[in-house]
């Protein structure tokens, strides 16, 4: 029997899903399995040019592959958790690649205000990097990470290399026509957010008096003004404190609305419906609800923003399945997927694993062999029955 | 002794004075202050002109004390004109801010200096604390924040700096946030609806009467419309030059509106509020409140046009004895029979600034001091209209014929269903006060929390409940009963205690314990003189107010507001500026600093490019 595979894989700090879909033409009858990366990326440094967290994860999804062409890549949004992907001397081929509208190179020349915001909130990213450098105690708990993850320079130049390396790189919001950006012929895929408009998902940022001041020559130092006369001087370092307070929220507003810009689709196979949701936060899910786009899904990804809220649950996994079919939850960090637990099979990598494998079978046809393209070894991971494919694309 | 200091400030807000053809500025008076150094700075005030971007704390405007007795101590300003210059806008905000307070201490008013919510006496004024459409009292940082932002010029070439410093009003309404903070200070963290609009509505009023202290401005608006307010958002229209900049209004807000709770026979379907949203629910008290006022206008110029003195029903004489010295001219149509009706018109006219004078000074007056009444914890408008009935009969017993209006507008726009629901017992003996030492009761809490704990039934205190009470307070306000010469002192204890309780949560989110604890409380105001209870109200505990807090608390979940715990803190691990701040201990939830939502503007406004 045929079966669809989501593979997630255990890359801390960081997405990787490997999905393996036998895709049959209905002109030819064949049936070919096609792979589809969701994000690739974690947050950890490399140590000599090699991550050894990441490594054994490109390592494995190389080897599904067997050499041939990723079919799809989808990088969900701009963040270094996402997009690290493989390192520029791996040979992996890749024929679509999937980026966030707002990562399009005229995005600024069609949409101003978006881009507006956008070029404001990295303009407060690198004041609040800058105040970090100079004052290193404020780069405490989760900032530094929060600042890595975000760090805007560095994400563009992964996807500006996913660019070059794809044959063909899209720019998709929830509008877009996914004609001729995809290699299905049986699958059906639909992209349920984000907005064209970054600016839906803009959240709360607070001004910052973080007190940098910038001399001709690019040269920053931190100033920190001393009480006048007649001012009492602890409520004066108190108003410093507090007007340097939100520094917080900013960073989690830039966090959240890069996040909030994720693809989310989804994908239909055989009478099963699978959602990727990236980072979708709860703000893009609000979106997503305003614009009627939610349906029941068998199967949910679970991002880094954890779980939506329970009315979102309520209309992607109610309580009861209207198809009788299994349904499932996965994420790769565990992030509140035991919230999931009363409405479907929730799992997360078990620990020291490298990933957790989802089988999705088709339980309605009879199998059809597969279309051979190339032989490769047999592995322990391999899908049942079914050799692995992909090809270059079809003139 | 109070330094006496002559200083500019804003009439109304740029745009807003040019469209008016009044001036930009008025220079006033004020001698509430002991000492006045550059910055400004004073005890009470200090403006920290911050450079946002820099860090960099502008050099404060220099301060001239009087040279020869008798002359006021003043500002050195380069050009005061020149209004984006900082000192100017130094000087100005600091003017505003003390003028605003002034408007609550006066005798007549809360007869006493404004105490802030926060430890330290400085309330702290950052005049330009950076780039935001927005401006807010924050208790935390003492202070009072003015933000600016850009905006396209008219012409289309460029962009223009707009301050909300420059707006009269926004500064009176962010310090009557600051004073009203320092009144109840419960209110910084309640949870009903209708609580957090009251101290938005109280802000937007007290905007309105620092307008209605404008003499350019009132004398342009009467001139022009005739001696009338009713049709004028000269003062009533809230944030004009900010309102317009943002796009989508005129103003922020108007006191001059129809808003109701419940649709009523012949209002406009759109008038109905039923948003939980603090600044669109507060348009319906500030609104109720205003049409009191202009019912009172027009009264007291239909009076004021054939009489020296209006009803006693109406004002008592000795209100208006400012505004009637003895040579002032006879009215208009004094000992005149039947009247054309274009001379009528003309006599009102005449007589519409005294009329305007005494309307808005009673105004303030009943308003300020329901403040004081209020009980501590949780309140609705309708403890409001209590507290501003009993506090506008003691300070003038035999003129009860605008309370009756008051009642009446209450009623229309759906506040309370009849106005016996106003109704609140007053100057009345009590047995609990007839042994009572009241300068112990004030000064002792031992005494305090004696007199509580036995008089718990007359008090309202809950069987078994541990309660709280805030520092008494002791003091004399003028009154105004009928009678030539009786304007007069009168000296008056307000007592306020405040117990927790736990109410079941009935937010259908899964994620909230199933209680939450809310406060609430009684004030007992006592005649220290006669003995007697002025009154004593309690707070409303209705179910309506328990399904309204399920609502707002439903709000900000929605809203990604409320944080419980660990989740109100940042990645730094300090509290988040923008989340409502919740914990949950035994099972109970408590929701701290709701009062963070009242900035001057409506988050969602901001976020959906109000910045």
């Amino acid at each position: 029997m045929a079966a669809l595979r989501v593979r997630t894989y255990s890359a801390r700090f960081g997405d990787t899903l490997l999905v393996s879909v036998p895709d049959q033409d209905a002109d030819t009858g064949l049936t070919t399995v096609r792979h589809v990366l969701v994000d690739a990326g974690n947050l950890l440094p490399d140590e000599d040019g090699v991550d050894p967290a990441f490594h054994p994860v490109l390592e494995d999804v190389l080897a599904q592959l067997g050499g041939a062409p990723l079919d799809l890549y989808v990088l969900a949004h701009e963040h270094l958790g996402h997009v690290k992907g493989p390192p520029p001397r791996e040979p992996l081929k890749l024929r679509h690649a999937w980026l966030t509208a707002s990562a399009a190179p005229d995005y600024a020349e069609q949409h101003h205000e978006s881009a507006r915001q956008l070029a404001e909130r990295r303009a407060l990213y690198d004041d609040l990097r800058e105040y970090c450098r100079l004052r290193p105690e404020a780069a405490r708990g989760s900032v530094p990470s929060l600042l890595l993850g975000n760090d805007y320079r560095k994400a563009e130049a992964r996807a500006e290399f996913l660019r070059r390396s794809a044959e063909r790189a899209h720019y998709l919001s929830r509008d877009a026509s996914l004609m001729e950006m995809h290699p299905f012929k049986e699958a059906t895929l639909k992209v349920w957010a984000p907005e064209v408009e970054t600016r839906e998902y803009a959240g709360r940022v607070f001004p910052v008096a973080l007190g940098l001041e910038r001399r001709p020559g690019g040269e920053v130092s931190l100033h920190v003004p001393g009480p006048p006369a007649g001012v009492d001087a602890s409520a004066f370092y108190n108003l410093l404190k507090w007007r340097r307070q939100g520094t917080g929220d900013d960073l989690i507003a830039i966090d959240a609305a890069a996040k909030n810009t994720s693809i989310v689709f989804s994908l239909e196979w055989r009478g099963w419906r699978l959602l990727f949701a990236g980072d979708a936060g709860a703000r893009s899910w609000k979106v997503m609800k305003q614009r009627d786009v939610l349906r029941p899904v068998h199967f949910l990804q679970v991002g880094d923003h954890g779980t939506p809220d329970e009315a979102i649950l309520d209309a992607i996994l109610p309580m009861e399945g209207a198809d009788g079919r299994q349904r499932y939850a996965v994420s790769s960090e565990g992030n509140g997927v035991s919230r999931l637990r009363s409405r479907c099979t929730a799992s997360t990598p078990p620990k020291g694993a490298l990933y957790v494998d989802l089988m999705f079978e088709d339980v309605e046809r009879q199998q059809v062999p597969p279309r051979l393209r190339r032989a490769v070894p047999a592995r322990a991971h391999g899908l049942r029955g079914l050799t692995r494919g992909g090809g270059k694309r079809r003139a | 002794m109070a330094v006496d200091i002559r200083i500019p400030v804003l009439v109304q807000d740029p745009v807003a004075a040019s469209e008016r053809s009044i001036p930009l500025m008025e220079w006033v008076h004020l001698r509430s202050e002991d000492v006045v150094l550059d910055g400004p700075v004073s005890p009470r005030v200090a403006v920290l002109d911050l450079d946002a971007s820099t860090g960099r704390l502008r050099r404060g405007a220099r301060f001239q004390s009087s040279e020869q007795e008798g002359t006021p101590g003043t500002f050195l300003l380069k050009d005061p004109k020149q209004l984006d210059a900082a000192d100017v806008i130094q000087v100005s905000v600091f003017g505003a801010v003390l003028r605003t307070m002034e408007m609550f201490e006066e005798d007549d008013a809360l007869g006493r200096k404004v105490c802030w919510a926060f430890e330290g006496s400085q309330l702290l004024v950052v005049p330009q604390a950076g780039e935001w459409a927005n401006a807010f009292y924050q208790r935390e940082s003492r202070s009072l924040q003015f933000f600016y932002f850009r905006h396209p010029l008219l012409s289309g070439r460029g962009e223009e700096r707009i301050y909300t410093c420059h707006s009269q009003d926004i500064i009176a309404h962010e310090t009557a946030h600051a004073v009203l903070d320092g009144i109840l200070p419960d209110l910084y963290h309640a949870l009903s609806p209708q609580a957090l609009a009251l101290h938005e509505a109280v802000a937007d009023l007290t905007a309105a009467l620092a307008a209605f202290r404008c003499r350019p401005l009132v004398r342009q608006v009467l001139r022009t419309q005739g001696g009338s307010i009713a049709s004028s958002g000269a003062f009533s229209a809230i944030g004009e030059q900010f309102g317009q900049a943002l796009g989508n209004k005129s103003h922020l807000r108007d006191l001059l509106n129809q808003k109701t709770l419940k649709p009523i026979d012949g209002g406009k379907p759109e008038d109905v509020v039923t948003s939980l949203e603090p600044h669109a629910l507060s348009e319906v008290l500030s609104g109720t409140l205003y049409s009191v006022l202009l019912r009172l206008h027009e009264a007291l110029k239909d009076e004021f046009a054939r009489k020296r003195q209006a009803r006693m029903s109406l004002v008592a004489p000795t209100e208006t004895a400012r505004q009637t010295p003895e040579d002032a001219p006879e009215p208009p149509l004094a000992h005149q029979g039947f009247v054309a009706e274009d001379a009528w018109q003309e006599a009102r006219r005449r007589v519409s600034g005294k009329a305007l004078a005494v309307a808005t000074s009673r105004f303030k007056r009943s308003l300020y001091r329901g403040l004081d009444y209020l009980p501590p914890g949780e309140v609705s408008f309708a403890d409001l209209g209590r507290a501003i009935l009993a506090a506008d009969e003691a300070a003038h017993p035999d003129s009860g014929e605008p309370r009756a209006w008051l009642c009446q507008e209450f009623v229309r726009r759906g506040i309370v269903k009849h106005p016996v629901e106003l109704r609140a017992r007053t100057n009345f003996a009590h047995p609990s006060l007839s042994r009572v030492d009241l300068d112990t009761l004030a000064k002792s809490d031992w005494a305090a929390y004696d007199f509580a704990n036995r008089h718990r039934g007359f008090l309202r205190i809950p069987r078994g409940r541990s309660f709280h009470i805030a520092p008494r307070l002791v003091v004399e306000k003028l009154s105004y009963a009928g009678g030539e010469h009786a304007k007069r002192r009168v000296r008056e204890c307000i007592f306020k205690v405040s117990w927790k309780v736990d109410e079941p949560d009935e937010v259908p989110s899964g994620e909230l314990p199933d209680w939450r604890q809310v406060t609430f409380g009684t004030t007992l105001v006592i005649d220290c003189a006669t003995r007697r209870v002025r009154v004593l109200l309690t707070s409303d505990r209705s179910e309506t107010r328990k399904v309204e807090r399920d609502g707002m608390l439903r709000k900000l979940l929605d809203e990604d507001l409320l944080r419980v715990g660990d989740e109100a803190l940042g990645p730094d691990g300090k509290q988040l500026c923008g989340a409502i701040q919740a914990e949950i201990s035994g099972g109970v939830l408590r929701v701290v600093g709701t009062a963070h939502m009242l900035h001057m503007v409506e988050e969602r406004r901001y976020r959906n490019g109000g910045g």
